[in-house]
């Protein structure tokens, strides 16, 4: 053992207290880092490379079948700027009841041969492809739970078609909730025709927009139903990670500050407590450079071992937040990539080593006479002249002394400072962040908004106006409205959406509406921002919605900071109105 | 003891002064201590002992003149070589031992023979032996703080001879050692002496002086200002 190390290992013991501290933060910090970096890296990542595996659709368009002819879409998709097309598919909205399930629901089901196909590979994760009538194939997430049929179980159309679950795919386009045979396709009746396109230039909404023009070009004005770009499904799978991925960079900086600051703020005290230590090293014949070695040792040993277990916890953390993020590609297993464990476990020791330098340079500097005498040696310089003036005002002797101190040693005093600065910054923003969430919950529950709920037995048109009348009437009663949800989507759009129906006083819900006016009238409705942004939508945009009862068209006249889209629990349970069911949608449709 | 007389100068130093912005330290030291010489350094507080210790030791720079250590010209080394300078020519012992309190016993003896290039293991037995010599290699394994004052001090002087110094410093060695302790490490030092050691020991005590000194320096405001020789039985 080299008499550096010996040194090294002897101060490490020496200072048990720092050595902990030093480990700790720092362990701390790679922690916040890892988790921070990882999340930040995979942010788009595993969307782009599961799009890419299944060669997802850049986009997906809906047509009208009344008034185009798949031979007009056909010979429509090889315009220029398609890359590959698939379909035409058949596709219906049905409403698909099963044994286990009180009310039928509402599902895109689409006529394919096979999973296969220049477009929107299928993962098929369980069982197997449709082959024949009857049979049909469930779009599911592998990782997300919840299977309300189970495989061999039957969907009933309402025509009294009986559809055998044989296999559970996942498309990461979302083309559809169910795939069955064509032929089958045929005897559901389909509404519509599907198009999926991967584009030769995809990078923007521009460009998705500009290859929707071209393949719709020359088609009937009215031919195009809906269509979804594959970049709302990004940014939507980017979103969720996106939202606290700020917070964690934003806390794994500060964190790491603070541990630069800390680390140093520790060598440096250790280099001013440790004088004669250093003096008795110099003395001893150690090099000007040993001794800086044993000083930087001393702090990269605990700074190491917590950075390796920072980096250990970061992963273990971050693993779950990932699934939890990018779940909804059906991303199994996603981990923190390699090269941030790797930036973590040199970068962080670097960093600390860094800011371990100064301090450790001036353990190199000391003249040993002046080291090893520490304590002894009259103080010179700047704070002495401070402190000399500070003892010549009024101020009692003990502050005076006190108040020289942080001038006796600035650096150390503004190092100090920083890092109480920064700490109180990251608690600031923790402390702040909190309540916002605090007070974005709270709008979102609209707390006190509605004092009193009856609940009603039926479906969207129970509660009569006699029942509404009798509400009115209770003593102290200042309004009164009805409310329902129904499971909706866009057509167009796979993805459902719960809308909520008012009727009587719902502007006195004081929904925050933050552009537009809230709805008066029917054929209005008010919709989170971010129903618009996916849809690439604006206020006052007309789009068209289909549920159990057909099909309306809705202009958006608002968009609302308190509401969010909810996707379809899929439990079959009816819809209810409780303060715990929110709905995204908030306002009525005609 | 050596017959001083024949031997060459260890310790050479001329017209070395030694300034602290505008106080004066040392005004103008010259001096000789021959191998096998034991030398005291006596004065009152403040009249430049330890400055005159740290100036041989290569701790600290004169101001001018020339510091020649058994041929080493210490103007000449820069702050590394200084370091080399005290690692193969110089033994240290403090007033307040110095010992490295999270190295037991033995390793804070073997460090300064490791730090001189020598293998651990070999450095350890060197170490095993010296601690024997001095009569605590039975606390090998101890930490300096389960010491006492006596056996620390014994460390401290078995760690300063471990890389067989041409010169031995020692600043106060008894001051902080009770008498009975104090007279022990005289004896010690003395028995250095007596095997060839040459020894420069800067010291209030009188005691010290005369047991274990052939020669005694008095400085007084920086300058050497009187020198006696002495006796030993």
């Amino acid at each position: 053992m080299s008499a550096v190390w010996l040194a090294a290992r002897a101060a490490v013991r020496r200072r048990r207290l720092q050595t902990a501290v030093v480990g700790i933060v720092v362990g701390v910090s790679t922690t916040m880092i890892v988790v921070a970096l990882g999340l930040l890296a995979v942010s788009a990542g595993p969307f782009d490379r599961a799009y890419a595996q299944q060669r997802g659709a850049h986009l997906a368009v809906t047509y009208d079948r009344a008034k185009v002819t798949d031979a007009g879409l056909t010979s429509n998709a090889g315009s220029s700027g398609v890359e590959a097309v698939a379909g035409p598919f058949g596709q219906a909205t049905v409403e698909l009841g099963a044994a286990d399930r009180p009310r039928p629901q509402p599902m895109t089901v689409v006529g394919r041969t096979d999973p296969a196909g220049p477009v929107d590979r299928l993962n098929v994760w369980q069982g197997r492809w449709a082959t024949a009538p009857g049979e049909i194939v469930l779009n599911q997430n592998p990782v997300l739970p919840g299977r309300f049929v189970r495989l061999g179980g039957q969907l009933t159309a309402p025509d009294g078609t009986a559809l055998t679950v044989v296999g559970r795919a996942y498309s990461s386009s979302r083309s559809a909730d169910a795939w069955v045979t064509p032929e089958q396709m045929t005897a559901l009746r389909p509404t519509a025709t599907q198009m999926l396109y991967r584009l030769t230039e995809a990078d923007t909404t521009a460009q998705v927009q500009a290859g929707e023009a071209e393949v719709t070009r020359g088609l009937p004005a009215d031919a195009r139903l809906g269509s979804t770009s594959y970049l709302v499904l990004r940014e939507a799978a980017a979103r969720e990670a996106a939202s606290y991925v700020t917070f964690l960079v934003a806390f794994g900086v500060l964190g790491l500050a603070v541990a630069i600051l800390i680390v140093a703020n520790v060598v440096s005290g250790a280099v001013v407590a440790g004088f004669r230590h250093i003096g008795v090293l110099k003395a001893l014949g150690f090099t000007p450079t040993q001794v800086l070695v044993v000083y930087l040792t001393m702090v990269s040993v605990p700074a190491i071992i917590g950075c390796a277990l920072g980096t250990v916890l970061g992963n273990v953390l971050a693993r779950p937040l990932l699934s939890q993020a990018f779940r909804n590609l059906g991303a199994e297993g996603i981990g923190v990539p390699a090269w941030v464990s790797v930036a973590a476990l040199l970068g962080v020791p670097l960093m600390v080593a860094l800011s371990a330098l100064v301090p450790a340079l001036r353990a190199r500097r000391l003249p040993a006479a002046e080291a090893i005498s520490a304590g002894s040696a009259p103080h010179s310089g700047r704070g002495l002249r401070v402190q000399r003036w500070l003892s010549g005002t009024r101020l009692p002797r003990a502050v005076s002394l006190g108040l020289g101190l942080p001038f006796a040693r600035p650096a150390r005093s503004a190092m100090t400072m920083a890092a109480v600065v920064l700490g109180v910054t990251s608690v600031t923003l923790a402390i702040g962040l909190a309540g916002s969430l605090t007070r974005y919950e709270r709008a979102e529950a609209r707390t006190g908004a509605v004092q009193v709920e009856v609940f009603t037995a039926g479906g969207p048109d129970s509660g009569s106006a006699e029942d509404e009348a009798l509400l009115r009437s209770v003593p102290g009663t200042r309004y009164v409205l009805g409310a329902t949800e129904v499971q909706v989507r866009q057509v167009g759009n796979t993805e459902q959406t719960m809308l909520r129906l008012y009727k009587g006083d719902s502007a006195a819900l004081g929904q925050q509406v933050l552009d537009g006016r809230w709805p008066s009238g029917a054929g209005e409705v008010a919709v989170a921002k971010r129903f618009l942004v996916q849809r690439g939508l604006s206020v006052g945009d007309t789009f068209t919605i289909e549920g159990a009862r057909g099909r309306h068209r809705c202009g958006s006249s608002a968009w609302c900071s308190s509401t969010r889209p909810k996707r379809s629990s899929r439990t079959g349970r009816p819809p209810r109105l409780s303060r715990r069911t929110r709905c995204p949608t908030a306002s009525r449709c005609g | 003891m050596s017959d001083e007389g024949n031997e060459p100068a260890v310790v050479r130093l001329s017209d070395v002064r030694k300034e602290y912005g505008e106080a004066v330290a040392l005004a103008g030291v010259s001096l000789e201590i021959r191998a096998g010489e034991a030398v005291a350094v006596m004065g009152p507080s403040g009249s430049g002992k330890s400055t005159l210790l740290n100036v041989i030791a290569g701790l600290d720079r004169p101001t001018s003149g020339s510091v020649v250590i058994h041929g080493d010209d210490l103007g000449r080394l820069d702050e590394k070589g200084l370091a080399l300078f005290r690692r193969r020519r110089i033994g240290m012992i403090f007033q307040f031992f110095n010992l490295i309190d999270d190295l037991p016993a033995l390793d804070n003896v073997a460090l300064a023979a490791q730090l001189a290039g020598v293998a651990a293991p070999h450095a350890r037995r060197r170490a095993l032996e010296l601690l024997d010599e001095l009569g605590i290699a039975a606390r090998r394994n101890t930490y300096p703080a389960q010491l006492s004052g006596g056996e620390r001090q014994r460390v401290a002087v078995a760690r300063a001879l471990m890389n067989r110094p041409a010169l031995l410093l020692a600043d106060e060695p008894t001051g902080a050692l009770d008498s009975r302790v104090g007279e022990q490490v005289m004896d010690l030092l003395l028995d250095l002496n007596q095997i060839g050691q040459t020894l420069l020991m800067v010291t209030h005590d009188e005691r010290l002086a005369t047991r274990c000194a052939s020669r005694v320096i008095e400085i007084v405001d920086g300058q050497v200002a009187h020198e006696r020789t002495l006796e030993r039985a």
